[in-house]
Order: C-alpha cells, then sequence, then structure tokens
C-alpha cells in the first residue's frame, strides 16, 4: 500500500498484519462507539470479537483491524488549475467573490439557491482559490446521479486529477487534491479536508443523518470550513445562521430567468386504481409532442401499477427506477440519451436530473415520503435545462395535505423574490 | 422492529414468547421472502461428479476433464444453484465477513451432512481450511457453521505457510493450475487410513480446492473421498 493513500484517511487494516511505516494507528472503538462511523449497533465473531453493524454498507470494521491514518499533509503541486473560460452573470459573479472572502475568514457559508441558478459554476472561483492555496477539496452530494454528473464538470473545468468516490464503482483510491463523491465517502477520511463544499445538504439521506453529519465533521481537518448548498434551507440551518454559526447567501433568480412551476393539484383518492382521463391526455399530449416525463410515486410497490396504467396507453419507451435498483444509474443515461420516453420512479431521482423539456407527474403527493422540499425539487426539475424553461407539473393526491399547500406556498414566494430580484 | 439481512427490506416477525424472552429470531424470519426465493436448488437431475444442475444424471463437461486427467472423482453434492444472489450472499458472508449470514444455511446442511454420514458411511468430517492468517483476518471459518454439532469432525489439514494468495483474486486458469494447498498435520495419517472422509466447503467453483485436498487425503490412505458443499 502506497503512504500516499493513508493522507487523511481512515483505513481499515488488519491487525495482524504489519503496519505501513509512518502511519498513525487508531483503535476501532472508542467507549462502545465504532470510531468510523460513531455507531453503536454491533454484530458478535466468535471468541468475543465484533464488528459495526452501522457502517458495514461500506466494508467490515471489526475488533481484528485497526483503523490507519497519516496527517494530512498537502502535498500537491500549486498554482491555478482553472481551465474553464465561462463567464458568470454580475450577480453570480458577485456572489462567488463574496465566496471567496468568506473563506478566507474561515467562515462556514450557507449557499441558499433555487435549482438551476447556476451554482456549480459559481463555485468554480472558489474552488480555484483553494486549490490555488494548496487546500485539499471536497465536493460532495448525498446523491450518486448527482455526483456522477458533477464529476465530469469538474474535471473538465480543472486540471487536476479528481478522485471520484461511490459505493458502487471499482476504481482504486488514490490520493488526490479535489475529491468529488458521496457523503457517505467521508467515513473513509479523518481530518483531510481544508474545504468541503456539501449540495442539498437538506436532502435524504444527509438530513437529521447523525453519522453522516459526524462523517463531514471527521473529514474536516480542525481549521477546515464548510460550505453547504440547498435549494430548500431547514430551519435548522436557518437557525444556525441567524445565530452566526454560518453565513448565508441568498440567489433566488433562475439562471435562465425562468420560474419554478406551480403545482397543478388534482385530488384523486383512486389514482392508484386508474388514470383520469385527463391524466392520460396529458400523457398523450407530452409524448406526442416529444416532452419526455417522470412520474414520481410515493413506494416502490407502486412502481409496477403506474407502469401499468402507462403501458396501457402505449406511448413509447419507458422504465421504473427506485433506490436500489442496481441499474439505476444506467437507467437514468438512457433516459438522458433519448432511449426513454418516460421514467416512473421513486422520490431517488428529484435531484440532479437535467433534460431538456422534461414534465413531471407526481403520484400520492399527499404521502408523507414526499416533504415540502422534495416537492419542490421535483418542481423544479422541471424546465431545469437553459433552452426549455417551460414545463408543466401535475400532482395527483387523495386529499389535501400540508406539505402540499406548504410547497406551493413557497414555490410562489420564490418566484415572486426571483421576479424582484432580476 | 427487523430488516431482511441482505436487501433490508423491513420484515414483520410474528411476536412470540421466544422473541419476547430472548430476542431470538427463527432463521426463516432473518431474510425476507423475495431474497429467499432467489436461491435455486440443485435438482432434479445432477451431475454425479460435481453436483451441478444437470439436464440427465451424467457427468459434466468439467466433470470430464477432471477424468481426462486421470484423476479419481470425487462425488460432490451441494444444496443451492451458484448464481448471482447466491455469490451475493457469499461475498456478504465470506468477503464482506458479515457473521450474522452464517446460520442461513447451516440447518440445511448440518441435516443433509448428518443424512450422509448415515447413508454412505462416512467416518470422517473435514471442513476445508483457512489460512492462519486469514482467519485471524476473517474472525470465522465460513465452512464451520455448516458442520453438525455432534458428528465426528477433525482437524486434519493445514493451508502451508507458502499459499497465501486469495483463490478469489486468481483467474479460472490460474487456479486450475495451482499447487497442493494443503498439507496433513503432524501424526494424522493413521486417522486417515482406510476411513471415508467427507469434505465439507461452500462452494464448488473450478473443483480444484476439494481435488487438492482429496488427492492428499488418498495419498494418506483414505478409502474414499467425498464432498459436500452449498453452492455449485
Ligand atoms: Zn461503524
Ligand atoms: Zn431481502
Ligand atoms: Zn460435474
Amino acid at each position: 500500500m502506497e503512504k500516499e493513500e493513508l493522507y487523511g484517511r481512515l483505513h481499515t487494516w488488519p491487525r495482524n498484519r504489519p503496519v505501513v511505516e509512518g502511519a498513525r494507528v487508531l483503535s476501532v472503538l472508542e467507549g462502545a462507539r465504532c470510531r468510523r462511523c460513531g455507531g453503536r449497533r454491533r454484530a458478535a465473531l466468535p471468541k468475543g470479537e465484533s464488528y459495526c453493524l452501522d457502517c458495514l454498507a461500506l466494508g467490515r470494521v471489526s475488533t481484528l483491524d485497526v483503523l490507519l491514518t497519516i496527517e494530512e499533509p498537502n502535498d500537491f503541486v500549486p498554482g491555478s488549475k482553472l481551465r474553464w473560460k465561462g463567464r458568470l452573470t454580475g450577480r453570480q459573479e458577485a456572489l462567488s467573490k463574496r465566496l471567496i472572502e468568506n473563506a478566507q475568514a474561515s467562515q462556514n457559508q450557507l449557499l441558499w439557491a433555487v435549482t438551476g441558478a447556476g451554482k456549480t459554476e459559481m463555485l468554480f472561483p472558489l474552488i480555484d482559490w483553494a486549490l490555488t492555496s494548496g487546500q485539499r477539496v471536497a465536493l460532495l452530494s448525498p446523491r450518486v446521479d448527482v455526483v456522477l454528473e458533477l464529476a465530469p464538470r469538474l474535471q473538465a473545468a480543472f486540471e487536476v486529477f479528481t478522485q471520484v468516490l461511490y459505493g458502487a464503482q471499482e476504481e482504486h483510491y488514490k490520493y488526490s487534491q479535489l475529491v468529488i463523491g458521496t457523503v457517505h465517502q467521508m467515513l473513509r477520511f479523518y481530518q483531510a479536508f481544508d474545504l468541503m463544499i456539501i449540495d442539498e445538504v437538506d436532502a435524504f439521506p444527509y438530513r437529521n443523518n447523525r453519522m453522516l453529519e459526524r462523517a463531514l465533521h471527521q473529514a474536516l481537518k480542525k481549521e477546515g470550513r464548510f460550505l453547504y448548498l440547498t435549494a430548500t434551507p431547514s430551519r435548522k440551518m436557518l437557525s444556525m445562521a441567524n445565530r452566526g454559526e454560518l453565513v448565508l447567501h441568498q440567489l433566488l433568480g433562475r439562471f435562465h430567468g425562468g420560474k419554478l412551476p406551480e403545482l397543478t393539484i388534482h385530488y384523486d383518492p383512486r389514482w392508484r386504481k386508474r388514470m383520469t382521463l385527463s391524466l392520460k391526455k396529458s400523457l398523450e399530449l407530452w409524448y406526442f409532442e416529444k416532452k419526455p416525463f417522470f412520474i414520481f410515486v410515493p413506494a416502490v410497490d407502486d412502481l409496477a401499477l403506474l407502469e401499468k396504467q402507462v403501458r396501457q396507453l402505449a406511448i413509447g419507451r419507458g422504465t421504473t427506477v427506485h433506490a436500489t435498483d442496481s441499474e439505476r444509474i444506467s437507467k437514468v443515461a438512457d433516459m438522458r440519451a433519448g432511449k426513454y420516453d418516460y421514467l416512473i420512479t421513486t422520490t431517488i431521482l428529484e435531484r440532479g436530473v437535467t433534460l431538456p423539456n422534461l414534465q413531471a407527474v407526481i403520484m400520492g403527493g399527499d404521502d408523507p415520503t414526499f416533504t415540502k422540499e422534495a416537492l419542490i425539487q421535483m418542481a423544479g426539475q422541471v424546465g431545469r435545462a437553459k433552452d426549455s424553461p417551460l414545463g408543466e407539473v401535475l400532482l395527483f393526491a387523495s386529499g389535501p395535505a400540508r406539505s402540499i399547500r406548504q410547497a406551493q406556498r413557497e414555490i410562489r414566494e420564490l418566484n415572486r423574490k426571483a421576479e424582484e430580484n432580476v | 422492529m427487523f430488516e431482511c439481512l441482505l436487501c433490508s427490506k423491513k420484515i414483520d416477525v410474528r411476536p412470540n414468547l421466544l422473541l419476547l424472552l430472548t430476542g431470538y429470531v427463527p432463521v426463516r424470519d432473518r431474510l425476507c421472502d423475495a431474497c429467499w426465493q432467489t436461491f435455486k436448488e440443485i435438482g432434479p437431475s445432477f451431475c454425479p461428479g460435481c453436483g451441478r444442475t444437470e439436464k440427465k444424471k451424467r457427468y459434466c463437461l468439467d466433470c470430464r476433464k477432471w477424468q481426462k486427467r486421470g484423476m479419481a472423482m470425487i462425488e460432490n453434492r451441494a444444496l443451492y444453484q451458484y448464481n448471482e444472489e447466491m455469490k451475493d450472499y457469499m461475498a456478504r458472508y465470506k468477503f464482506i465477513g458479515d457473521y450474522r449470514l452464517a446460520p442461513i444455511f447451516a440447518g440445511k446442511m448440518r441435516k443433509v451432512i448428518r443424512r450422509r454420514v448415515k447413508e454412505e458411511k462416512i467416518d470422517l468430517i473435514l471442513p476445508i481450511p483457512l489460512s492462519e492468517e486469514r482467519i485471524a483476518q476473517r474472525g470465522f471459518n465460513q465452512v464451520d457453521a455448516f458442520l453438525p454439532v455432534f458428528a465426528k469432525k477433525v482437524d486434519l489439514l493445514a493451508v502451508k505457510a507458502s499459499h497465501k494468495v486469495d483463490q478469489s483474486s486468481k483467474s479460472r486458469s490460474e487456479r486450475l493450475r495451482t499447487k497442493q494447498p494443503f498439507e496433513l498435520k503432524e501424526g494424522m495419517k493413521e486417522e486417515v487410513s482406510g476411513k471415508h472422509v467427507l469434505l465439507v466447503d461452500d462452494v464448488y467453483t473450478t473443483g480444484r480446492t476439494l481435488y487438492h485436498a482429496a488427492q492428499l487425503l488418498r495419498q494418506a490412505g483414505a478409502r474414499k473421498v467425498s464432498s459436500q458443499t452449498l453452492a455449485r
């Protein structure tokens, strides 16, 4: 094993094997807690040994192992690595300057920007500043789809080796100044990063997940800082900003000047049984106009129900996707490539997918899985691509729900603010 | 609340006294129905050499290759087909080392081994050993859970110290070419002489491992060597 691969890492290593020279050896337990994830749920092995169940998905950490790390030395080539030649709008540029100023002043920050506000490009000057000054930077998202979408854009923008990290990937880990990955991967780092940018910080699975929150803090250097990105800040984040623990920036206009589509609400308690005539007509029209569409459903069991309903209309090709679908990534890529006309999905695709002319239907919008944030994000998906700002979002619910009301109100509010700001 | 050990789907376990008192969850409730159904049993007809599902009861291509090389055939029997789901199970149980998966097929394996011991007049049960180093890292030998509690088990074989490379990290042809990885433990020759030995392993892939062990035992005077695996 290369020494470099341990820089700022938390690497599981068998207790009975010789340790790499210069590595610090940490025990796998801190009291009754797993050092890597902080979890307490354990399973027994013979002879009194045990392993952590809370982070088993990232490989077993047992009492037969130790954890190795080498203090992050920031062993990077100095100088700017920015290749990107694009331009920011006046407002984006002003904001990106403020991001750098606050980072220089060692502040944690929260950037509140609606979907489609051109967030990623706005980060380039900040990332460039950090890389130029020899910092190690992580750009993280809770979702693999988003990581896979961001990675090529960042790799094109910066001339620096970038390690991309997510669960299903097979590539061998290499030390890199810029890391792009899922939040879960931070469980494998230890005081590594000077700057951590966390996208969609209010999205499942990050929200209210103490293990992941702890992992982020463990991966950050003691003197490092966070930049959180969100389209729908939680009350917790906003109150942190109020207390001065975070510097809050707002960017509420959409990149293309378009608005978030409002929800068109239909009450239909029998949506699982059959499709209303008006919905059938909308789907047929979209297909006729060659507009791709998503149908969001609350539960995995609903996928087949809806698929059957849509198939009866004979409107092109589609498929279903759910969170643990092993072909999830390839199906989304196929949709993007135009191989599918529609996708029926659980909430998992609500973020990060950019498709021109996209339309959406939300079935069972009153289901508790669809939080206010989720509904706004789903709406934000529609017409997200720059060249086609108009889209429709049809919401079918068994009855009224607070989340729907709040989402609708917030969409109108955001649109109003965006208009004032332009 | 209980979750399927393989797919994490929630499972309704009917509350009963044993569960309330000891927290014991019956093995069948540790996986969801969908996961149970993905495992396909061998049969009804299978290769008499390696035990894989075959249309007719005759030696499969792999086994005929062993025959051509002049090897004495071992009678392997397996419970399940080595399909993707079984591979995934093995990966989690062995390679990730999730020891909670040990009981899933342990009952069935013990039962079939007890039956074979009786019907085939088997004298000794011999689990395929792991190297000391691997045992120390994994914390268990995955085969141990499959052995009947009260049967006569012997620790005859050891993995040679020089043989450290993990079988699964090699290609099929590499595995077929490997040299004898086992050696008979000291003073064990008398134990084997004239006996019918049943080797137990988790999976029969190329058969190389089992043939190596069988060869060693025959050289030591075993009357007959058969084997039992969970998957083929
Ligand atoms: Zn853990
Ligand atoms: Zn399952
Ligand atoms: Zn065969």
